[in-house]
Formats: structure tokens, sequence, C-alpha cells
């Protein structure tokens, strides 16, 4: 009796080891993967956060840049003909204001002048302005 | 040594774990806190008025600006109307996001002297005054020749091309420039190149 016992212990015990082996590299391989879904995740919800931001930034950027536009027309008196705006070639308009014959608009934008004449002490200018 | 109770002991622990990692969720809660304040894209007109509001608005829009085109409706170069087309393009951004309703812009609203966007009307009387520095309209053979008014109200004008006589009035075309108005001693002319001269 004693002998069989011992026997069978000795193969549950062989077979426990087996197990233990066994499931412990189940556990480890599972938690290697629930890692490295959560680790893939997180970069990914970083690229999206930056591009986020970049896309933020961007926006911010443009807003700027057209009301520095509109602040220039009210700097200058300058009446809006024509605004066209879009984000691959910046801003082009048609302007026009009254200006002293001596006067001239210096700014950061190109200006060219469509059409002029002579309105008593004045001259109409219509201009073109491109960023 | 190591009894066999104790080996099923640590066999049940390492299945138990197995079994609590194997069925764990993670909490891969979408990006839904990228929020943005939305809006569609537009095309409509409005009068200056409205749109200092309209634009307010799309500059508080979070979305990328593709395309924005103001244009005063029936425009001339001596009258500049109060009413404007209006159209936005909105570029979305590529990654996922929710729309944000109560976003609430901290930027003040636009308070100036000047309005870049009111109306403007020169009369061509007042352009006539200044004629003689108006570019003279001349192409050969084109001479002013009078005015004649209608009993009806309305005036024509005359005009010598080379030996014949011809009859204009406001509006018609004398080669590819308009006649814009005329006047007891000429016609004003808005010409192809955009240009005002003065027949006279």
């Amino acid at each position: 009796m004693f002998f069989i016992e011992s026997n069978l212990r000795k193969w549950l015990k062989y077979a426990f080891m087996m197990l233990i082996i066994f499931f412990s590299i189940l556990l480890i391989i599972e938690v290697y993967n629930k890692y490295r879904t959560y680790h893939s995740f997180q970069l990914q919800q970083q690229y999206y956060e930056t591009q986020y931001n970049s896309y933020i930034q961007r926006v911010d950027q443009q807003r700027k840049e057209i009301k520095e536009f509109f602040e220039f027309l009210i700097d200058n008196n300058l009446y809006l003909i024509e605004f066209d705006y879009s984000y691959s070639s910046g801003i082009k308009a048609k302007v026009s204001t009254f200006l002293d014959p001596t006067e001239k608009i210096v700014s950061k934008y190109e200006i060219l002048e469509i059409s002029k004449f002579k309105m008593n002490e004045e001259y109409y200018v219509i201009l073109q302005i491109n960023q | 040594m190591i009894k066999i109770k104790q080996y099923a002991i640590i066999f049940v622990l390492i299945l138990t774990t197995f079994i609590f990692v194997k069925n764990y969720e993670l909490k891969l809660s979408e990006n839904d806190f990228f929020k943005l304040s939305t809006s569609g894209n537009l095309e409509k007109v409005f009068y200056s008025s409205q749109i200092q509001e309209e634009l307010y608005g799309i500059f508080n829009v979070q979305l990328l600006i593709e395309h924005l085109t103001l244009k005063r409706e029936d425009f001339d170069f001596l009258n500049l109307t109060n009413t404007f087309n209006l159209s936005v393009i909105f570029s979305p951004p590529k990654f996922s996001y929710v729309s944000n309703s109560n976003f609430e812009p901290n930027e003040p609203k636009f308070h100036y002297d000047f309005n870049p966007l009111s109306s403007l009307t020169i009369e061509f009387n007042e352009l006539w005054n200044n004629k003689e520095d108006l570019p003279r309209y001349e192409k050969p053979g084109v001479e002013f020749a009078g005015l004649y008014e209608g009993l009806n109200g309305g005036s024509n004008a005359f005009i010598y091309f080379f030996d014949s006589l011809m009859k204009l009035s406001v509006g018609e075309k004398l080669g590819e420039d308009i006649i814009l108005e005329i006047f007891e001693d000429g016609i004003l002319i808005f010409t192809q190149q955009n240009e005002f001269q003065a027949l006279f």
C-alpha cells in the first residue's frame, strides 16, 4: 500500500509540476500580450494627442493671420471688396480707400494698385493685396 | 521537500491568476477627450451688420478653414453694397473627436471705429468734376459730339465715329468698354482694363 501510494504521489507531483510550468508559461504570455495591447494603445493615444495639439495650433495660427488682416484693414481705413482665403495659398483681397496724394500704405502684404483716380483733394484707389 | 499539497496550492494559485489575467478587460477608453467646437460648411448672403457676428462665430470654431471667401454682391468699383456672399469650407481633422457644444470662446468681440464691410458710394458727378485728372478716352476716330435729352428724362450721347454719328446710352458698350454716365460735356467710360476714362 505504501509503495502504491508513494508512486501515485510521485506521479501526481510530476503532473502538478508540469501543469504549474505550463500555466506559468501561459500566464507570462498572457501578461505580455496584455501589456503589449496597453502599450500600443498608449502610443496611439500619444500620437493622436500630438496630432490634436498640432491641429489646434494650426487652427489658432490661421485665425491669428485672418484677424491680423482684418485689423490691418481697420487700421488703414480700407473697404473690403473681395476676400479670398485658402489654407494653401493664403490671403488674396481686393480693397478700396481714399488716399492723400503723398500717402502710401506700408505693410507686410504685397499691395498692387489696380485703379486710381482723383476725387477732389484725394485719390480713390482700388488695391489688390496678396499675402 | 515540497509536499504534494503545496504543489496543488501553487497550481491553483497560478491557474486562478491566469484566469483572472485572461478575463481582465483593459480600460482602453476611446479618445473622447479630443473635444472640438465644430460647425458645418456655410454658403449664404449676409448684410454687413450680420456678417460680423457670423465671422466671429466662424473664427471661434475649432476647425481648420480650408477656404473662406467674402465678396460684395453686385460689386462695381464706385458702389460698394453692404450685402456679402460668404462661403466657408472647413477641413476637419483626421483623428476622431467629439463635438463640443459647451465651448465658450474667451476672446472678446471686435470693436472698432472703422468698418471695412460698410457700404460706400461714389457719385459719377463727383468723379466727373475731376475729369481733367482722369485718363482721356482716346480711340482713333472717336470724338464726343453732344447730348440729347429725351422726353422721358433719359439722355443719349452722340459721338463721331470717323464720318458717322453714333447714338449711345448708359450701360451700352462702345467696343469692349462700358458707358457709365453721360454728361452735358462728355461721357464717363469704364474700360475693359478696369479703368475710368473720360471722353469729352
